[in-house]
This record gives C-alpha cells, structure tokens and sequence, in this order.
C-alpha cells in the first residue's frame, strides 16, 4: 500500500476559511507523487512527476486508499485541526446509527433545555468508537445496537427508536443491571463517553458551565454565592 | 568559501532545550557566531502550537488519541490529543532499561522548555554543602555565592512569580507577583505554623510572567492569561521557554544558527590540538554524516543523552568516552523521587471558593535534615501541595434528572493533594554505558539505563506518607490517602548526573566552570553535571550554572585560553 508514510514536504496554506493542504509523497516502490489536500474529501494529484511518472491506475487507486479515509497525517497536522480535512466514513450504519442517536437522546434528553442530541453527541461518539477503540469494543457496540432493538421490538412490538422515552430508559437500565459482561460494559460506555461528549461541549461548557479558555485571573479565595447551588 | 569554513563557528551549543538556549543567548548577545544543533524539528514560538488555546470541544476526540495515532508511540504516556505533537515516536531512540527507568525525551526545539512544570526554586548552601556534610558523592567545587548573582540574572530575563519568603533554606528570587493560593492552602499554611514549626507553605515561584517589565516586553513576551494549557505551548509567551524566550532572543542578534534535525553523534576530538573542534551529527532527514567546527562546545543535549554523546566520542586520546580518563562518565546518575501523593479532603470552609485556573500551587521547602542531620536517612524531601473545591453532578441516573445534574453542577468539599521530591543520593552503580551491539536508526550505539532506588529512597517515601498523614489530621482534613506509587526512577523528570562537577579530576569531570578536566573547550551544563540533586525543580539551577559557564568560556576564549 501507498502512501503518506513517507512525507517528504508539507506545506500548509491557511486562507481566511479553508486549510489548503499539499504535500510530497512516496508510494511504496519510492515514487515520488504531489498532492494537494482541499477541505472535505477533495484530494487531487496535482503533479506527477514525468520522470518518475506513476502508473495512472497505480494513482487513482491511491487516491481511492486516501479517500477511504485511511490516510495517516502526521501528529501536529491532526492536532492542529487539519484533520477536519480527512474524510471520516463512519461504520456505523444508517440504522445503527438511528438507534444510538436515540440512545444518547435517551441518557441525556434535551427536556426545555439541550440535550445529548442538540450538541451533537452521536456523531462524536461514531467517530470516537470508530477511531479510539479497539475493534472488539467497537464489535460489542454494534452486537448491543441491534441487540437493544430486538429487545424493543420483543418487549415493545416497536423500534428501539420508536419507543417513549420511559421505555428505552427501562431497555437501557435493564443493560446496566446485566450480569452479561458485554451488556454492561456496552452500557457503561456509553453512558460515560455521551457525557463526556456533552460536558466537553461547546454549547454546555460556554452557556452552562461558565468556562472561558483564558480567565485572566485566578483567585484563590471568593465568597460563595446563591447562584452556586452550594 | 570552502565547505570546512561555512561549517565553523565560534561556538556550539548541543541542545536547545532550557540550558542550550541560554548558552545560545549569552554567546550570541557577546557577538559570538554560534549553532545551536537540535535533534528534532523546528518548533517556533507560537506558531508551532497547533494545540495552542483550543477548547475541549475542538479536538475531535476530545483529547482521547485514536489507535492510528498511537502506532509509533506504544512507549508514551498520557498521550492527549492536547499534547500530541510532543509525543517522542518509539523509532527515534530506542534504549535499554537494564532497571525499569521512565526516559521523558522532548526531541524539538525547545527541548523539555516546553513541556516542564516552570517550577524555579533556588537552592541554598544546604543543598551545595550537602555531600560534604553528609559524605556522599564529592563535594561542590561552587557554592550558593557563586550562584547568587547569576541566579539574579536568568531570574530577571525569565520572569519568576513568587513571594519573597524569606527562609534560609530556600533563598529567595528576583520576582515579580505570585500566583494566589487557594483558600484551603492557605488554612493549611496556618496550621502548618501552629503545628510545625519549621514547615513554612510558600506560593511555589515559577517562571511565568505576572507583571511584564520591560526586559520581557522587549523579547515578545506577555502576562500569563491563566488559560493553564502551558505543557502544549503558550501564545503569550507567559511562561518561560526558549521558544518563547532566549531562542528567538539569539536569532534577533543574527549569530545564531539553529539547525533542527541534528542528531549529534559525537564531538570531534583533535590529538594534535589536544583539544575539541566540532561536533559529528547524523543529519536526521538525509542521514547523511556531516561534522561543524567551532572554538567551543556547550553540551546540553538533556542529562542522559549527553552522557551519551561523550560516551561516544571516542579518540586515541579518550578511549572511554571523552574527558573520561577516571572511568566515573555516565556513573552516579541521579534523579528525584516522585514516588509519593498523598490526597485529602476538608469539610470547612464552605462559603469559600476558588474562581479562575492557576498554572501554579503551594510549596513546601525541605524541612527534613536542613541544619542537622536528624533522621535514619540522608537528605529529605520537598512537597508540592495544590488545593482546590472542585464541582461535582451526581451521574447515578439517565434521562431528565442527569441532564439536570450536569448542567447545574454543585460545589464539593475542599481537597488538597501533595506530592514528594526527595533527593536522592548519587550512587555509583547508578549509571548509563552504551550498549556494544544494538544501535538506533542513526546508527548510534543505544544507551543502556541501569538505575535502581535505593534504601535510603524508600524510608524517604515511609516518611513522607507518615508525614503527610500526620500534617493532614493536624489540620483537621479527612478521606486522608497516601501512598507510594512505586513509580519508576525517571518519572521525576529530573534525571541528572554522570557528568558531574567536582574539585578533583580522579573524581569528577567537570571543574567548577563546568569544563570537562581533560578537554577545556568542552563544557557540559545541562543536568549531567549535576554533583548531587537538591530536592528543588532543577531547571532554575541549570539555566544559572549556564549562563555562568558561557560568560567564563567567552572571556577564556578572548584570552586565548581556549
């Protein structure tokens, strides 16, 4: 396989909205190849050069490869939100996908406020389980989703999705009561990993929490006030 | 010009970390042509911060780093998406723990300046007079009045805020305003006092910049915005580094030469010359071998890799590693010991809180065998004491009351939590060598890390939690923890010695301008030449001992001694 292991050159181009990705790349026999990465899923070979001109199948191949999602930025290009340009295609399907929206809707209703859903919880957790578990969690995720659904429809003739609110929390508290290893563990995860995802939110963290990522101050000592909830 | 004349300099400063970037300063503002050869890449102030003043909410992971990611870093730990682009990659230097040993390695420009806890405590004449008094190691060939003054000086350029405490055993800094304590801190300083006399709380200094003089204005350096996000890179330059700091200060003078990707392999040792000049690297991109000339040569590659360079550089002259004709390079390696915490909590207090981030925390200086030798061990220990009344929501439930809980987080008790820093007492079966068989990508023999606790370290630890419980019950604190967490030597990150200063050269190998005995233009000023530990955060005295070092080289080169 190709590919981006072995960069030669980075440049990195930042104009007012985008980030303009380039960069010289070898594939596995040593060719040397130029690309430019464009925000969301754009990956175009600009140049190749004649004399080490790279087999055309060879090419689009890689860049199906890139475009699958498979490509390896270097560290600081990832942390520094370059990776927003990667193309993330998640392996949760459309119905695995429905059922754990209504699962973190479940765990955290949005009620007359916010909820799991209205900050986006589901996708971080697709994205979060795709790419930070190993594969045998990320299997029992997808053995529960539909697990859970068959467990609605037996229980409650309907959909997992489908179900009130007062039902899915029962499915739910049910796996948190499980003596089945997997059945807790799933729950556990995402019990933990939705709250995390709206406690580290945007919306939660500015409007809820008070949080401003530079205080300019700290004082060590302050008197409690009733807005507190002490 | 030819190739041999473009690649010599006046100076060169292996290493660009917090020491290598004052050497680079001091020559550099004295009109000295001078390379700074950094192993890693280039970092430049602020704008190599990818991370720099993101909130949580902007990493796609939120902080967690996926398994693509972690492929080449298995030997890391903590690895956050925060901190990413520090994280040392498991190919670029293998070594061999012989004794478990946790090697902390901050290979880019900046060095560990980037990633240290900017805690800057001076020490005292009870720390230098420590292995005479105690008969370990050799003694001090300096003292705290050779220190004084240059303390005073990289204190200035630095930007350290504290208090002036007074004590005797910790003296005091050039400083600008501390950090506040916490209210809980400050009731335990209280009953400190009450309860033990000598156990003085201070605010801890720290090399964070709280009133901006002049002298930081002028190197492109501002106040600390409390963001405390300081281990992935400041923007404000508010904390110290040398990429905020002696780095950029240097290149302005135009006698700077950086050069990232410059893995030193060895120094180049002239027979006939009976004298150093240059320095061999491996250029990390092409891995081509190249060699740079120059009239002196500063060592501060990080205390184990420059042991490891000197063990390298081999000549007819220094079979043994250069300036090694005793056979002590790379023994009596030391380090800190990190291995107690102890935590509590407080159920007064409750109308109190804290409001903002502070990047810093309490201090509590050495209050073991400071006048006189007292316990069944050497030396003793610092503690760094942080307190804080965290918020908590109670996540027992799902639906409606935890969407409740979590928005409208309550106020739990006060707690407080403490940590070690013992000195440990150089040994000499603590040591590194290079391995004869095994090499890195570079080509350069592996280092093998052979050092071990001691007994003398672990009643150190039974004191501190002994102690640490007592202190916490006198002030009324319960829930009290502590622990030894048996972590390995190196997690400290303090790792000094093995090229130590001393009076004598069957003893040592560095004399007291921290020139190696046998190789005068050679100076090792990192924490390699370390003769015994302190319990303070070692980086103050580094950056002193460097700035002293390079102004007596420039004035042995104007003399023609060198």
């Amino acid at each position: 396989m190709l590919l981006i292991q072995n960069l030669k050159q980075i440049h990195l181009l930042r104009d007012n909205r985008s980030i303009l990705l380039s960069f010289h790349s070898c594939d596995s026999s040593g060719q040397l190849c130029y690309f430019k990465l464009f925000p969301r899923m754009k990956i175009l070979p600009k140049f190749i050069p004649h004399s080490v001109a790279m087999d055309r199948r060879k090419a689009i191949k890689n860049l199906a490869i890139v475009s699958g999602g498979l490509i390896t930025l270097p560290q600081w290009m990832v942390s520094c939100g370059v990776s927003d340009t990667t193309i993330h295609q998640t392996s949760f399907s459309i119905v695995e996908q429905k059922i754990l929206a209504s699962i973190t809707d479940t765990i955290i209703p949005a009620g007359n406020s916010i909820g799991a859903l209205s900050v986006g919880v589901d996708k971080f957790l697709q994205k979060l389980i795709d790419d930070c578990y190993e594969k045998e969690a990320q299997d029992n995720v997808k053995t529960q989703l539909k697990a859970l659904d068959e467990s609605a429809k037996t229980i409650h003739k309907r959909l997992f999705v489908d179900c009130t609110q007062a039902q899915r929390e029962e499915l739910l508290l049910k796996l948190s009561l499980s003596e089945k290893k997997e059945e807790k563990d799933f729950f556990d995860l995402i019990k933990s990993e939705t709250i995390r995802g709206f406690n580290t939110s945007q919306k939660v963290m500015q409007e809820y929490l008070d949080y401003k990522v530079a205080p300019g101050h700290y004082y060590g000592s302050v008197d409690v006030k009733t807005s507190d909830h002490a | 010009m030819p190739e041999d004349k473009r690649r010599t300099y006046d100076a060169i400063v292996i290493g660009s970390g917090a020491s290598g970037g004052w050497a680079a300063k001091e020559f550099c503002d004295k009109g000295l042509k001078t390379l700074v050869l950094e192993r890693g890449r280039n970092v430049e102030h602020a704008k190599d911060y990818p991370t720099a003043s993101k909130a949580p909410w902007e990493f796609e992971h939120r902080g967690t780093v996926s398994i693509e990611q972690r492929k080449n870093l298995q030997g890391a730990r903590n690895l956050r998406e925060e901190t990413l682009h520090w994280a040392l990659k498991d190919d670029e230097q293998p070594f061999i723990q012989e004794k478990p040993f946790r090697w902390v390695r901050g290979y880019h420009v900046g060095g560990k300046s980037l990633l240290w806890a900017r805690q800057t405590q001076r020490w005292s004449d009870f720390d230098f007079e420590g292995p005479a008094r105690d008969g370990f190691a050799v003694d001090w060939p300096i003292r705290y009045k050779d220190m004084e003054e240059w303390y005073s000086y990289v204190e200035k350029f630095t930007g350290i805020a504290g208090n002036r405490d007074g004590l005797p055993e910790l003296p005091d800094s050039e400083v600008m305003p501390a950090f506040e304590t916490s209210c809980i801190e400050n009731y335990f300083k209280e009953s400190l006092q009450k309860n033990f006399r000598d156990r003085h709380l201070i605010a801890a200094r720290c090399a964070h910049i709280t009133d901006p003089q002049q002298i930081h204005i002028d190197q492109g350096r501002s106040k600390c915005q409390n963001q405390t996000m300081c281990n992935r890179g400041c923007i404000y330059g508010a904390y110290f580094s040398s990429n905020a700091s002696t780095i950029p200060w240097a290149l302005k003078t135009g006698n700077l030469t950086l050069r990232p990707h410059s893995v030193v392999h060895s120094i180049i040792y002239d027979d006939k010359k009976g004298k150093a000049t240059g320095v061999r690297i491996i250029d990390g991109t092409t891995k081509e071998m190249l060699e740079f000339y120059a009239n002196v040569i500063f060592v501060n590659a990080s205390a184990l890799n420059s042991n490891a360079i000197l063990l390298n550089s081999t000549s007819n002259r220094f079979p043994n590693g250069l300036g090694n004709d005793n056979g002590l390079l790379g023994k009596f390696v030391s380090w800190h010991n990190y291995r107690g915490k102890a935590s509590a909590t407080f159920e007064g207090l409750k109308d109190k809180k804290t409001d903002g981030r502070s990047p810093s925390y309490s201090y509590l200086p050495r209050f073991r065998n400071v006048f006189k030798q007292e316990m069944d061990f050497l030396r003793g220990y610092a503690v760094g004491v942080a307190g804080g009344r965290g918020t908590f929501s109670n996540t027992d439930m799902i639906g409606d009351q935890l969407r409740e809980n979590l928005l409208k987080p309550e106020l739990g008790s006060w707690y407080i939590s403490t940590w070690m820093m013992g000195e440990c007492v150089p040994l000499e079966k603590n040591h590194v060598r290079l391995s004869k068989d095994m090499k890195d990508k570079y080509g350069i023999p592996q280092l093998i890390v052979s050092c071990e606790w001691s007994e003398n370290d672990n009643k150190m630890v039974a004191d501190y939690i002994e102690q640490s419980k007592l202190m916490f019950e006198k002030a009324g604190l319960i829930n009290i923890k502590a622990e030894d967490t048996q972590s390995p030597p190196g997690s400290d990150i303090h790792e000094m010695g093995g090229v130590r200063m001393g009076l004598d050269s069957q003893t040592s190998l560095l004399n007291k301008w921290n020139q190696l005995h046998h190789c005068k233009n050679v100076f090792v000023t990192d924490g390699a030449c370390m003769t015994s530990t302190g319990s303070q955060n070692p980086t103050l005295t580094f950056m002193a001992i460097t700035a002293r070092a390079a102004n007596y080289a420039i004035g042995e080169l104007k003399k023609g001694n060198i």
